[in-house]
């Protein structure tokens, strides 16, 4: 299975809850269990927030693609208004992902972040 | 026969012909009260009070009364003693082992004893246990494992006294036994906290340090002073508890 799901979204934080919202319904397509569609929702809302903190305009929405596959889902979010993105050493939000997600990239100079979260297996839980 | 015998003899005679009347048995009972006492003390110690020992065997000898016949010409107190022996044994055998133990294994320890003490006296040496499994022709197994049950006998009191030579003075058993040092897994559990705590980022460990280590604060009270959401304090948690369940030694 490969599927994608291509969005766009406001750059705005009330719409943050609307994203959140639709990661975990997609997320909910493939056999996550409660605690991993939260770990999704919390991840992806402050991908959202780290782009709305650290890149300045807010012309453009972003855009957030899903492809979930039989191993997992890859979140991939990425700004495209102009401005330069700087992130601090040690931010609160990129921890946070950093502790939720299993692995995470983020280009500064693309302004994209690359969000993944394996599927495991259901016998191991 | 002596006067004492035909003394008896008359007893158990008019006994039987004005049919067995209870007043006449007491008085062949407080006649023959003394062979109960022998006996019952020969199994002082064995893990029965004395004082049940006395009812069992006094049981035996009513028993032993009833059912003698002074006509087969023995004497009363050779046919009263294994009966009142019998009885006590079936005491033992039923009433005395505090875990109850397989018939088959309570009659193969005491096999058991009795073997060893034969075969002692016919090799010259002390048994081993594959000479006794030969001599009784069961398993060495089956020895080794009656030879385990049978200490189960009876169970020591912890509140009994205990001589210790070496220091003088008395301990109770209890005091006696060997118990785990918390401190040791007080101090693994702390080093093993330790090393997790460093392979933690550092969100994750200012939050199981507030969580749990320092002020054991409230996920609110966390996520507002480090200006995260409650939800990601609480997904964090979790998520490192559950990695600190998989790396805990079992």
């Amino acid at each position: 299975m490969k599927d994608k799901i291509e969005l766009t979204f406001p750059k705005k934080a009330s719409y943050l809850s609307v994203l959140r919202m639709t990661a975990s319904v997609i997320s909910s397509q493939l056999d996550y269990n409660i605690d991993e569609i939260e770990d999704i929702k919390v991840m992806v809302s402050e991908a959202g927030v780290l782009f709305i903190n650290n890149v300045p305009h807010d012309e453009e929405p972003l855009r957030v693609c899903f492809e979930l596959t039989d191993t997992g889902i890859s979140i991939s979010i990425t700004d495209r208004n102009s401005g330069e993105m700087v992130v601090d050493e040690g931010d609160m939000g990129v921890m946070i992902i950093d502790s939720l997600s299993d692995t995470w990239q983020l280009n500064l100079s693309q302004k994209r972040i690359i969000l993944t979260k394996k599927l495991e297996k259901q016998d191991n839980r | 026969m002596s006067f004492n015998e035909i003394k008896h003899y008359q007893l158990f005679k008019t006994y039987i012909e004005k049919d067995k009347p209870i007043d006449l048995r007491n008085e062949i009972f407080i006649e023959f009260n003394y062979l109960v006492d022998i006996i019952a003390r020969k199994y002082l110690n064995k893990g029965i009070e004395y004082e049940d020992l006395y009812q069992v065997a006094a049981i035996g000898l009513i028993y032993a009364i009833e059912r003698f016949d002074p006509d087969k010409g023995f004497e009363f107190s050779s046919f009263a003693t294994p009966t009142i022996l019998g009885e006590i044994k079936r005491h033992f055998r039923d009433k005395s082992w505090t875990l109850k133990i397989p018939r088959r294994i309570q009659e193969l320890s005491k096999k058991i004893v009795l073997a060893k003490n034969h075969l002692q006296q016919t090799l010259q040496h002390t048994p081993t246990i594959y000479e006794i499994a030969v001599y009784l022709s069961v398993t060495e197994e089956a020895i080794l494992e009656a030879m385990e049950a049978s200490h189960l006998f009876n169970l020591k009191s912890l509140d009994v006294s205990q001589e210790v030579i070496l220091e003088g003075g008395e301990y109770l058993l209890l005091d006696l036994l060997g118990e785990e040092d918390k401190k040791f897994q007080y101090f693994e559990d702390k080093n093993f906290v330790e090393w997790m705590m460093d392979r933690l980022n550092p969100l994750e460990r200012e939050i199981i340090n507030r969580r749990y280590i320092q002020n054991e604060q409230t996920q609110t009270q966390v996520a507002t002073e480090l200006n995260i959401s409650q939800v990601a304090v609480s997904r964090i948690e979790k998520k490192v508890l559950e990695k600190m369940k998989l790396a805990y030694p079992k």
